[in-house]
């Protein structure tokens, strides 16, 4: 049915006027602060440098696809991607079922668990250079057992380290939110399904998870954006220029930024904000369809 | 539709509005903002002449007067004679005071004037005893009237008795008198309070030095010292026997002279700017900079406020020797000729850019050089100390920044910026000097080789130094043969197959040796052009190994260098030339049985040797709306002339010209003739030489200056034309990597080859990422 401004009367309109004042401090907040700094972002990304501005085509995007760092950056940040982010879900989610049940010191735990988030990451990067540090705590007692010392910053285990100090830093956090929402599933659902003979394990890949599921797709999501957020502490541990295996996408544009080379640096955003665009809308389109019944 | 078309309408606006962003920086744009008013100063002269047989020092303000003390030699009484000079800087009357004295031993070495005008001087007398072959010192206060006539004084005899015996060089630096007459005497890290009977009150201590003193507006004794956190103000409590209140002036390269106006703010001075600090609220502001009032603020003994419109100021230019006197009067701009103003960026002030920027203001009716830095050595606080190397890149961000952005500078200091010139050439920030230099009648033929070879970049010149100096390393021949430069395979050759007895070099350990190699051999292990490194090599291994060979602390402790040398303990010493005589020094370290070369560093091209430069390097922006003007106050620092008489002409002239002028001058003998223009001979009938003269030795050695010659000459220009490199061109970030892994190996923890493959690794990917 065609609509017409017609039908839609005097108070829709200025019901719509309304709304769109309200809605305009924030649309030009987020205007002013993210939509046009990334709109200047792809303009640097086809000039040639900032002094001359002069439009460069798909020179930039070329040369930094080309440039044998960024490949490094985009596999290593990809690889771990991969691996931490499952790991993030599926680890916190066990903690929030295992939570969930009635355990003696259940609520300990939680703070436990929740601890990692109220410390600076510059404290949590001091911890662990006292613990991992060539000469640090790890290597000493290492050696209490004749076990040689080993580089953890420096070396490819550097890879673990990073990945069990972003499970540690973001276990916490989506464990809240998953116990968050596996309170909210109707509780009269679950009764039914044990009543029809359901047994745990149905109860929980067909009721609880599919509820779960745009809180899974969140959860994802946040671990997503946190595992490209890690820079900050693998930064702050190793510096600029860490060995190769942690050398990250994020490492590629700091740099870039550091020596002026902003067409670089824009070009490997728009990259990024692309891939990150291909991702998401997968992950949306697979939430649509697990959770869809969910939503009706 | 009507929603589509309005939604792309508004994107069409939006990018609409990004057509601000781009390289059209327009006169509006570039316009600095006038502000309100300006102080505009007149110089004048106190009236008093320095002494043909004497000095003058002066002491600073106090109580509204300009203290100075003027001592004079008689050839005729054989006496030395002192006069305080009193100058008045409310009606600018001089008085001078004779000060009177039977004993020819005694002179004054501090003054003050108190509140009611009159005069308390500490005079000290030094007698040497020449049977114990020790001096002792003696002083005493003096009072004088307004009219100079003297009121009394006080015997010091007891009080620095017991100050000697707690430091060897116990000395009185400064006196001040509270409006008690009580006396105070400022030592080094303690001020002795003293009754008017001679007896001591009390004394209070700092931690550290003490810089100055003076008086509140109450008539109470303050004092300037370092505290924790730059230098502090506290206030004596005499009631207390210690400090009081305190006040924190944030700063830490004070001038000398501090006054407290009526309205209760503290006026005090560093190298940038005049500065007030209110004592009710303890906060403080800048009032104005000195290079605003078109003064260098290094040569600015201090600052003294008279009224709400006035400042006066005493100055002293150490490279001329030129000192005065300025008064600075609060001008309404709209009175002041308005110039257009050029920008030049800097890191931070320094002398030379100052002194620069002051000459180009002063001759200059129509154009101005405002300098903006982006950090201030004289404010710096604890904090930015503990975490300098943040401190430095952020100001080196925003000077970037500011660089590439809309309100770029129309000229940068390359010299003191903290970036690379290469950096900025590539990103097309820096304008090509070579058409302005022929505009002005000159081209790069008419420069020394050496300095437009080794500041080309791309074939591209963007700037020289008006002055150079040259760093080599010098060797026996016989040892690594007669020639210039040498390669780093051959330097480890050499190394490995010393003499018995012999070392590389007198003060290199394991870190600096590595320095130097990766400094002078950069190229051997980096191939920017193709992005690649070999630290994994068995060269770079070969350094590492050699490299612990080394102590890991220079001595200082042994013989002097050149004795070392002609001893064959020694193989190398780095020569560092700056003037010709330094040329003969040089060769002088080697004795007469030894022939030296200058082998130049490992691995560095040409012959060996690096360039640095003397002074400030300044280079156009492009970006720049005023290219021509910048333009001219750079290439007249490129081909500043040879003047003898300037102390700040260290190194040699960049010019071709200049540089012939300054070896003809340096060569030519002067004799000494007598006041009928006769030539006065020596014992053996020679004519004496006014050049050369003087000696230089140290710890058993020495070595006297003879007149240079065409040889030298020779020496130096041969050097000059081979140089390919400038001293300070290895990229930091790379040292700093590899610095920071080879610590690890010097220490043991790690092996050479775990060493060598983690730098590979990281230098490796760096150069990928910057390929």
């Amino acid at each position: 049915m065609k609509k017409t401004w017609a039908k839609s009367g005097k108070h829709e309109k200025h019901a719509k006027r309304t709304s769109a004042l309200f809605l305009a401090p924030s649309f030009l907040g987020v205007m002013a602060f993210f939509i046009l700094p990334f709109i200047v972002v792809i303009v640097y990304s086809l000039v040639d440098n900032p002094i001359n501005m002069e439009f460069n085509g798909l020179g930039n995007f070329i040369r930094v696809i080309n440039n044998g760092a960024f490949k490094k950056a985009i596999a290593n940040t990809l690889k771990f991607s991969v691996i931490a982010v499952p790991l993030a879900v599926v680890l916190s989610l066990m903690l929030a079922i295992v939570l969930e049940w009635k355990i003696p010191f259940r609520s300990q735990f939680r703070t436990f668990f929740l601890s990692p988030m109220m410390v600076p990451v510059a404290s949590i990067v001091l911890i662990w250079q006292v613990l991992f540090h060539y000469n640090g705590a790890v290597n000493e007692w290492l050696g209490a057992f004749g076990i040689d010392k080993i580089d953890w910053l420096k070396s490819s285990k550097a890879y673990i380290v990073v990945v069990v100090l972003f499970l540690w830093k973001n276990l916490g956090y989506n464990m809240i939110l998953f116990m968050a929402a596996l309170s909210n599933i109707p509780e009269d659902l679950i009764e039914v399904a044990r009543l029809e003979n359901a047994n745990k394990w149905q109860i929980f890949y067909h009721i609880k998870l599919r509820y779960m599921s745009s809180t899974i797709l969140f959860v994802t999501i946040m671990s997503l954006i946190n595992s490209f957020k890690v820079f900050r502490e693998i930064y702050l541990l190793t510096g600029d220029y860490p060995v190769d295996t942690i050398y990250m996408l994020q490492h590629y544009m700091n740099n870039m930024f550091a020596k002026l080379d902003y067409q670089n640096l824009s070009a490997a955003a728009v990259l990024m904000s692309l891939c990150m665009i291909v991702i998401i809308g997968i992950m949306f389109l697979v939430e649509n369809y697990y959770g869809k019944d969910v939503e009706g | 539709m009507k929603k589509k078309l309005l939604a792309f309408a508004l994107s069409l606006i939006m990018v609409a509005g990004l057509a601000a962003c781009g390289n059209g920086n327009t006169e509006e744009t570039k316009n600095v903002e006038r502000p309100a008013y300006v102080y505009v100063p007149e110089y004048f002269d106190w009236g008093v002449e320095e002494p043909e047989n004497g000095y003058i020092n002066t002491y600073g303000v106090v109580n509204g007067y300009m203290l100075g003390i003027k001592s004079e030699w008689s050839n005729e009484t054989h006496q030395q004679s002192e006069n305080i000079l009193k100058y008045s800087l409310v009606d600018g009357t001089l008085e001078e005071i004779p000060y009177i004295s039977d004993n020819s031993n005694e002179y004054i070495n501090a003054v003050t004037v108190q509140q009611e005008g009159g005069i308390a001087a500490c005079v000290q007398e030094y007698i040497w005893d020449e049977k114990t072959r020790e001096g002792q010192a003696f002083y005493r206060v003096i009072f004088m009237d307004a009219a100079g006539q003297v009121t009394g004084e006080i015997d010091l005899a007891d009080i620095y008795a017991e100050m000697a015996q707690k430091s060897d060089y116990a000395y009185i630096n400064n006196i001040a008198v509270d409006s008690d007459q009580v006396v105070y005497l400022q030592f080094e890290q303690e001020i002795v309070a003293v009754n008017p009977d001679g007896s001591k009150l009390f004394s209070v201590e700092t931690d550290n030095w003490i810089q100055n003193m003076g008086n509140m507006n109450d008539g109470s004794v303050y004092a300037v010292y370092y505290g924790q956190n730059g230098s502090e103000i506290g206030v004596i409590d005499k009631n207390a026997k210690a400090f009081g209140t305190k006040y924190e002036l944030g700063n830490n390269n004070l001038n000398g002279f501090f006054n407290i106006a009526e309205d209760n703010m503290l006026y005090f001075s560093d190298s940038t700017s005049v500065r007030k600090l209110d004592l009710t609220t303890g906060k403080s502001e800048e009032v104005f900079q000195w290079l605003s009032v078109d003064m260098n603020g290094q040569y600015v003994d201090g600052v003294n406020y008279l009224d709400e419109k006035t400042f006066f100021a005493h100055y002293r230019d150490w490279s001329s020797d030129e000192e005065g006197f300025v008064k600075l009067v609060k001008t309404d701009s709209s009175l002041v000729p308005e110039k257009t103003i050029l920008t030049l960026a800097a890191l931070s002030s320094d002398s030379n850019i100052q002194a620069d920027v002051v000459a180009f203001n002063k001759a200059n009716t129509e154009y101005r050089i405002e300098l903006k830095t982006y950090l201030d050595y004289n404010t710096m606080t604890e904090a930015d100390y503990q975490n300098y190397e943040q401190f430095l890149s952020d100001a080196t961000t925003r000077m970037l920044n500011d660089i590439t952005g809309k309100d770029a500078p129309d000229m940068i200091s390359l010299s003191n910026s903290n970036i690379s010139m290469a950096t900025l050439a590539s990103k097309g920030a820096l304008e090509e000097i070579t058409p302005y230099l022929e505009k002005a009648g000159y081209s790069e033929e008419d420069f020394v080789a050496g300095v437009v070879n080794s500041y080309k970049l791309d074939g591209k010149l963007y700037t020289m130094p008006g002055r150079f100096a040259i760093q080599t390393t010098m060797a026996d021949s016989a040892i690594v043969g007669d020639k210039e430069g040498w390669t780093l395979q051959e330097a480890l050759e050499v190394i490995k197959n010393l003499p018995e007895g012999m070392s590389f070099s007198e003060y290199d350990t394991q870190e600096y040796f590595i320095q130097k190699c990766l400094i002078y051999g950069y190229t051997n292990f980096i191939d920017e052009q193709n992005a690649s490194c070999n630290f994994d090599s068995e060269e770079f291994k070969a350094i590492l190994e050699m490299a612990k060979t080394f102590p890991t602390e220079s001595d200082y402790s042994g013989e002097a260098t050149p004795i070392l040398i002609q001893n064959g303990e020694v193989l190398t010493m780095d020569a560092g030339i700056s003037s010709l005589e330094e040329v003969q020094v040089c060769l002088a370290y080697f004795g007469d049985k030894i022939t030296p070369t200058f082998i130049g560093y490992p691995g560095v091209s040409g012959n060996g040797a690096l360039l640095s430069s003397y002074g400030s390097t300044y280079a156009i922006c492009s970006k720049s709306d005023y290219k021509d003007i910048a333009a001219e106050f750079i290439i007249e620092k490129m081909t500043q002339p040879y003047e003898p008489e300037d102390y700040r002409n260290w190194g040699f002239p960049s010019l071709k010209k200049e540089l012939d002028a300054y070896i003809t001058d340096q060569i030519t003998v002067e004799y000494i003739k007598d006041e009928n223009g006769e030539l006065i001979l020596d014992e053996e009938g020679n004519p004496i030489p006014e050049n050369g003269g003087g000696s230089i030795g140290w710890e058993g050695w020495m070595y006297e200056y003879r007149p240079c010659t065409q040889e030298d000459a020779d020496i130096l220009l041969e050097l000059v034309d081979g140089i390919e490199g400038v001293y300070t061109n290895s990229d930091s970030t790379i040292f700093s990597m590899i610095m920071e892994e080879v610590s690890y190996f010097l220490s043991g923890a790690k092996t050479a080859d775990e060493v060598a493959a983690l730098i590979q690794n990281r230098i490796s990917l760096y150069l990928m990422q910057n390929s």
